[in-house]
């Protein structure tokens, strides 16, 4: 049999850090789901294995509540098997009792109950639903006494981590990682991991179909998985399914020209709809610090988002700074003193950070302002 | 350079050739009064070392003589480094300029203009050198008392005489706009007070607590949510266990069978009630007639009692009313006794009164005599008063009047002197046949005369001749004046009514007698008492006195029905007699007094015993009379027997009540017992009561809670917390961002502030360097602070305070100005530009002392360059020393 394991949709995320760009990002997470809905008509595939996490929060607005049924309402040949995780744990009147009052059709299906169900005739599907969001207990143990028809062939579907699994200071929601073997598991499909990630060839995490983060998962996947038959070692094969790339970036600046680097970042793929966190450090003169920014400036309408930390790109500014923005008398007074605070390891970072950028405003200040005039 | 002459020709008054003479080294001094011309000489000056000869503009066209069309003039001779220049220029008119060094000529034209600028270390190009560094120096009328205030030329001028000493400066304005431009964004940020509301640092802050504030209070209903999810699911798992059909049914039977049970003890309970109060009433009844008999035999025993306490008071009363009789009496006497001695002082005191009012009429009589003859006596000084004023009246003759007239005739008699010893003596001796024909003033003369012509005399000798003789003319003024003092004496003779001089000599002896006799009358008078007013009104007072003081006696008499009044000796010895009898009278009242309390207060004491016997024998009836009307005497016996039969049969019957009761009591339940059945009834009752109660009220929250949850599950709580946490650390970037901008333009504003403060302070060292001695000179140990543009602040004389600028008085600011500027030039001096220095008409609002000070300042400049002075103040400037400059016109 062939189906689809997916995670963590967290349909209603929040995305005001991006302003106006925040709707085509929910949108996204939505049109996600439209991907993972085709993929499966392609694969052929007539389940779609959903570990948790569904929504973002556990009481999502009614327009956040509609969407993902809307969108999976879209295929009727797909059974949608969804599974509480911990950031919508089925409680009583919680965000499963609201899904099910808008009566959801047949082919989407809520796990809610631990216990094991029919996947179509050749498969059972053994769920663990979270009922709250931090759980102590491992949720899958009851897997390895739960009876299934012989011959056919046994999936466990749970959201929590593998992580430290056994030791003290273990993450929430706990799963061992040898469950597919104890609980005699074809595949374990989990989520909760925002990256796809194999455990071992029975254990997989799907990863997000859309991230919401740099530093993890660059582009948001799902997983196809095929399993022959009971006891078959199962065939998973990532497939892409969301529109933005998130990636996270370091670069060292006052090393090499500045168009290297622009060059470097303007090779990144598919720009326009990347979002891109860039942390920059090293150390520039004054001009090449002023540089730095216009051509930031400049790169940030070719992404979709562009987001620096320049926070350890420090001011070294040199005496050709000073010469060439005409200081002299009280102004190179005034830049020698801002330049010693920046520079003397005593203070605080926040002061030396600060005279910095009193440095560069006095700067930009005597390239924008007339020095003609006598001083008297 | 040194100002060594100037002429001028043309030029406002100046129309003829004049030249300034006396120019010299150090201090010039310029003295001439207003409207001489020092004004316009030094503006003549001016534009011709400053403007071009071929200039048409105002400055020269100004300078012009009214009504000449001449040429403006000038011509300056200056020393630079010890050579002589003269510079002269003719504006206007066939204007030509030329330039003399030793005599010889070496520019004409434009080359002169320039080459004297060059000269004088001046730019050549901007044409605008008269606001520069000379406009420094050179002081116009009126603008002494504004400190200078140097333009951008004389700034760079002076910059330069500071930078030779100091190094080269550059770069502070551009750092003052930049310290602007910060402050003010700064200050859009920030207040002294804080953050500025309305600013970007100030909206980013509102928005970030709003942020804060809507997360939490998101926050904090999220939280709520959950905690409701918790509780309904505990709820229901109680509501699950509450729920337990068998328990309850278990709890319903053990119910019924203590009702029961409860019922069978009310039962027994009830009878128990009953017989119970059958005993009660059967003991009441039996308890109703043994009092009944109890009461009938108790009355019996009274009326034998009170029979004889009735005996016993009557034997009481008996001897307390004699007592009472008696002490009624002794009271009567008291009284009647007290009455008569009031009546006896009443008597007296009419008495003493009559007494009083005789002794009073005798003495009213004997003052009497004494009024009728100081009426008689001012009777008779009254009417000499009269007749004393009336001749007064008659004569006229004052002191004063006679004066008048005794002085007139001494005055006339001596002008007839002197008029008689000039006039020529006219002596007529008469012949007899000339007797009748010869006439002196139309008056026929009956012997010789001879007199002196002192006034126009006509002598007509019959038909003959008529001799006029007229006195020279210097005597008519005199005889005039004889005729007016003549006149005047006539005048004052007649006025007093005298015929001449002796005849008013007497009147005023006359006069003087009865003045003296006035004054007599007066004295007599005052010590009669009428000194200030007419006798006449004293002698009304004394008649009106005499008829009271009758009136008095009569009716003294009156009251004494008496006819005579007596002596006044036996008068006090009846008043005597009559004080010793009330004395006596009065000591037997105090006595009688004192005892009527005594005997009153026994009197009541009696009346008390009596009325208390009598009271209490009217109650012995009272109760007699009420007793023998229940028991009657001859109804006792039965009576009493009847009652007594009535009490035995009733207790009998109360003793078989009393058994039964003690039978039923023996059959019920303790009230223990049946306490316990009841609160085991009523415990179970309660039981399920609350059992019910405990599962509506899990309805009730549960069916709370399941709405709260369902409300804020379709609000989306859970959603909106995490767009809120978004949102708010959004706001507080934003807000980080803008203390950081704060921050950063706030270390930028220090910084450049700080480091214009110390370059202000080493740009000033060189000018506080020349100034010190100058204010020394002035104002002993004070300092200025100085700040921007050279600009004077403050005068420091006290450590601790500095005085600002413009709150000085004008004479102090004027003073401060001229010395700033001698300073300036000293500065220009010491660098190889000594320029001198001109003051039109300053130091006008200082005072002596100040102005010698000034002075003194003055002098030391002038040790070091030229520094002409010009005033309209003479000699106020006189004790400055120097060169005397002179106005000469003409000298061409």
């Amino acid at each position: 049999m062939r189906f689809i394991h997916t995670a963590d949709w967290q349909i209603g995320k929040s995305f005001k850090r991006f302003g106006q760009k925040e709707d085509t990002l929910r949108r996204a997470r939505l049109s996600a789901i439209e991907s993972i809905g085709r993929l499966a008509r392609e694969q052929g595939a007539a389940h779609v294995l959903v570990a948790g996490d569904i929504y973002d929060t556990e009481s999502p607005s009614p327009q956040s509540l509609r969407e993902p049924l809307e969108r999976m309402r879209t295929f009727p040949d797909i059974e949608w098997n969804l599974l509480p995780g911990n950031h919508d744990p089925h409680r009583s009147k919680g965000v499963w009792d609201r899904f099910q009052a808008l009566h959801p059709p047949a082919h989407i299906r809520l796990l809610l109950e631990t216990k094991a169900y029919d996947l179509g005739p050749d498969a059972a599907l053994l769920a663990a639903p979270l009922t709250r969001k931090s759980e102590k207990r491992d949720l899958t143990a009851w897997m390895d006494e739960a009876e299934t028809p012989a011959g056919k062939i046994r999936i466990g579907l749970a959201h929590g981590s593998t992580r430290d699994f056994g030791v003290d200071g273990q993450a929430p929601n706990p799963i061992d990682p040898r469950r597919a073997d104890s609980a005699r598991l074809d595949y374990l499909a989990l989520g909760d991991w925002h990256q796809t990630l194999s455990i071992d060839p029975r254990v997989w995490y799907a990863g997000t179909p859309e991230p919401d983060r740099a530093g993890g998962q660059q582009q948001g996947t799902a997983l196809v998985v095929e399993i022959e038959g009971p006891g078959a070692v199962p065939r998973v094969e990532r497939r892409a399914v969301g529109a933005f790339r998130w990636i996270s970036q370091e670069e060292r600046v006052g090393d090499e020209p500045f168009d290297r680097l622009e060059s470097r970042l303007r090779m990144l793929p598919e720009l326009s709809s990347t979002v891109l966190r860039l942390t920059l450090a090293g150390a520039l003169p004054l001009a090449e610090r002023v540089e730095l920014q216009r051509r930031l400036e400049a790169f940030q309408a070719a992404v979709f988002h562009l987001d620096v930390d320049d926070s350890q790109v420090h001011l070294r500014p040199s005496a050709e700074d000073l010469l060439d923005a005409g200081f002299d008398g009280v102004l190179r007074a005034a830049a020698d003193r801002l330049q010693a605070m920046a520079a003397d390891q005593g203070l605080e970072d926040e002061r030396r950070r600060r005279a910095e950028d009193a440095l560069i405003e006095l700067f930009l200040a005597a390239q924008t302002t007339d020095s003609r005039g006598a001083a008297v | 350079m040194k100002i060594t002459s100037l002429s001028v020709e043309g030029v406002g008054k100046f129309a003829e050739p004049t030249v300034v003479e006396g120019f010299g080294p150090g201090v010039n001094v310029l003295s001439a009064p207003n409207e001489t011309g020092k004004s316009t000489l030094f503006r003549a000056l001016h534009a011709c070392l400053f403007e071009r000869h071929s200039t048409k503009g105002e400055t020269v066209r100004s300078l012009a003589s009214e009504g000449r069309n001449l040429p403006v003039t000038v011509r300056v001779g200056i020393e630079l480094d010890g050579v002589d220049y003269s510079l002269s220029k003719s504006f206007l008119r066939s204007p030509k300029a030329s330039l003399l060094r030793d005599r010889v000529e070496i520019a004409q034209g434009r080359e002169a203009d320039e080459s004297v600028w060059r000269l004088l270390g001046l730019e050549a190009s901007t044409g605008k050198l008269d606001i520069a560094t000379f406009g420094l120096l050179w002081v116009a009328q009126g603008d002494s008392v504004h400190q200078p205030a140097p333009a951008d030329e004389a700034r760079n001028t002076l910059l330069a005489a500071i930078e030779a000493e100091i190094g080269a400066v550059a770069g502070d304005e551009q750092a003052r706009r930049i310290l602007q431009t910060a402050t003010e964004e700064f200050s859009e940020l920030m207040t002294t007070r804080g953050v500025k509301k309305g600013g970007p640092l100030g909206v980013a802050e509102a928005a970030r607590l709003r942020a804060n504030s809507a997360l939490e209070e998101a926050e904090r209903k999220l939280e709520l949510v959950d905690s409701q999810i918790e509780r309904l699911q505990s709820l229901s798992a109680d509501k699950e266990r509450l729920d337990d059909r068998v328990a309850q049914e278990e709890l319903r039977g053990r119910l019924q069978e203590a009702i029961e049970r409860q019922r069978e003890l009310d039962g027994a309970q009830s009878k128990l009630r009953e017989i119970e109060q059958s005993e009660r009433s059967a003991r009441q009844l039996a308890e109703a007639c043994g009092r009944d008999r109890d009461r009938l035999r108790e009355t019996a025993a009274n009326i034998d009692r009170d029979r004889a306490a009735r005996a016993e008071a009557l034997a009481r009363v008996e001897p307390l009313q004699a007592q009472k009789s008696e002490a009624e009496r002794s009271s009567e006497g008291l009284a009647a006794e007290l009455a008569q001695i009031e009546a006896d002082l009443d008597a007296l005191e009419l008495r003493e009164r009559r007494l009083n009012s005789l002794a009073n009429a005798r003495k009213a009589e004997d003052t009497t005599g004494r009024l009728q003859r100081q009426r008689e006596e001012l009777t008779a000084w009254s009417e000499r008063q009269s007749l004393n004023q009336r001749a007064l009246a008659a004569n006229p003759a004052t002191r004063e009047a006679f004066r008048e007239i005794s002085e007139t005739a001494g005055r006339l008699q001596l002008v007839q002197a002197r008029l008689e010893t000039a006039a020529a003596q006219v002596e007529i001796r008469l012949e007899p046949a000339g007797l009748g024909q010869v006439y002196l003033q139309g008056r026929p003369l009956t012997e010789s005369s001879a007199q002196a012509a002192v006034q126009p005399l006509e002598i007509r000798v019959g038909e003959l001749a008529t001799v006029r003789v007229t006195p020279a003319a210097g005597g008519q003024k005199a005889e005039a004046e004889r005729a007016e003092l003549a006149a005047r004496l006539d005048a004052r003779l007649q006025a007093i009514g005298a015929a001449d001089i002796s005849h008013a000599r007497d009147l005023r002896e006359s006069r003087e007698a009865l003045e003296e006799e006035a004054q007599e009358i007066r004295t007599m008078l005052g010590s009669l008492g009428v000194a200030q007013r007419p006798p006449a009104d004293r002698m009304t007072e004394i008649t009106a006195e005499i008829e009271r003081i009758a009136r008095q006696v009569e009716a003294a008499l009156a009251e004494a029905q008496t006819e005579t009044l007596p002596a006044m000796a036996e008068i006090e010895v009846d008043l005597a007699a009559i004080a010793e009898q009330r004395t006596s009278l009065r000591r037997r009242q105090t006595q009688l007094r004192a005892e009527a309390p005594r005997a009153a207060a026994q009197l009541r004491r009696i009346e008390t015993l009596v009325s208390s016997c009598q009271l209490e024998m009217r109650a012995i009836d009272a109760r007699l009379e009420s007793n023998l009307s229940i028991l009657p005497d001859a109804e006792r016996e039965s009576k009493l027997a009847q009652v007594n039969d009535t009490a035995n049969k009733a207790w009998r019957e109360h003793q078989i009540q009393a058994a039964a009761l003690e039978e039923q009591r023996r059959k019920t339940p303790s009230a223990g017992e049946i306490e316990a059945a009841r609160a085991e009834t009523h415990r179970l009752r309660q039981e399920m009561e609350a059992h019910a109660q405990k599962l509506r009220n899990l309805d009730k929250e549960i069916h709370y809670l399941t709405g709260a949850i369902e409300s804020a599950g379709g609000d989306g709580i859970g959603e909106r917390v995490e767009e809120l946490r978004e949102q708010q650390q959004q706001a507080e970037l934003e807000a980080q961002r803008w203390r950081n901008r704060a921050a950063t333009l706030e270390l930028l504003c220090a910084t450049l502030e700080d480091c214009l403060r110390q370059r202000r302070e080493s740009l000033h060292a060189p000018l506080h360097k020349r100034l010190a001695p100058f204010l020394e000179d002035v104002f002993p140990t004070a300092g200025l602070e100085l700040g921007d543009r050279l600009s004077v602040q403050g005068l420091r004389r006290d450590p601790s305070s500095v005085e600002s600028f413009d709150k000085l008085s004008d004479g102090t600011q004027e003073q401060i100005a001229v010395l700033v500027r001698l300073a300036m030039g000293s500065l220009l001096a010491d660098q190889g530009h000594p320029t001198p220095i001109i003051l039109d008409d300053a130091l006008m609002f200082s005072d002596d002392e100040r102005i010698g000070r000034m002075f003194q300042a003055l002098q030391r400049a002038g040790e070091n360059q030229q520094v002409i002075v010009l005033t309209c103040r003479e000699r106020t400037f006189a004790a400055l020393e120097g060169h005397r400059l002179s106005i000469v016109c003409g000298a061409g």
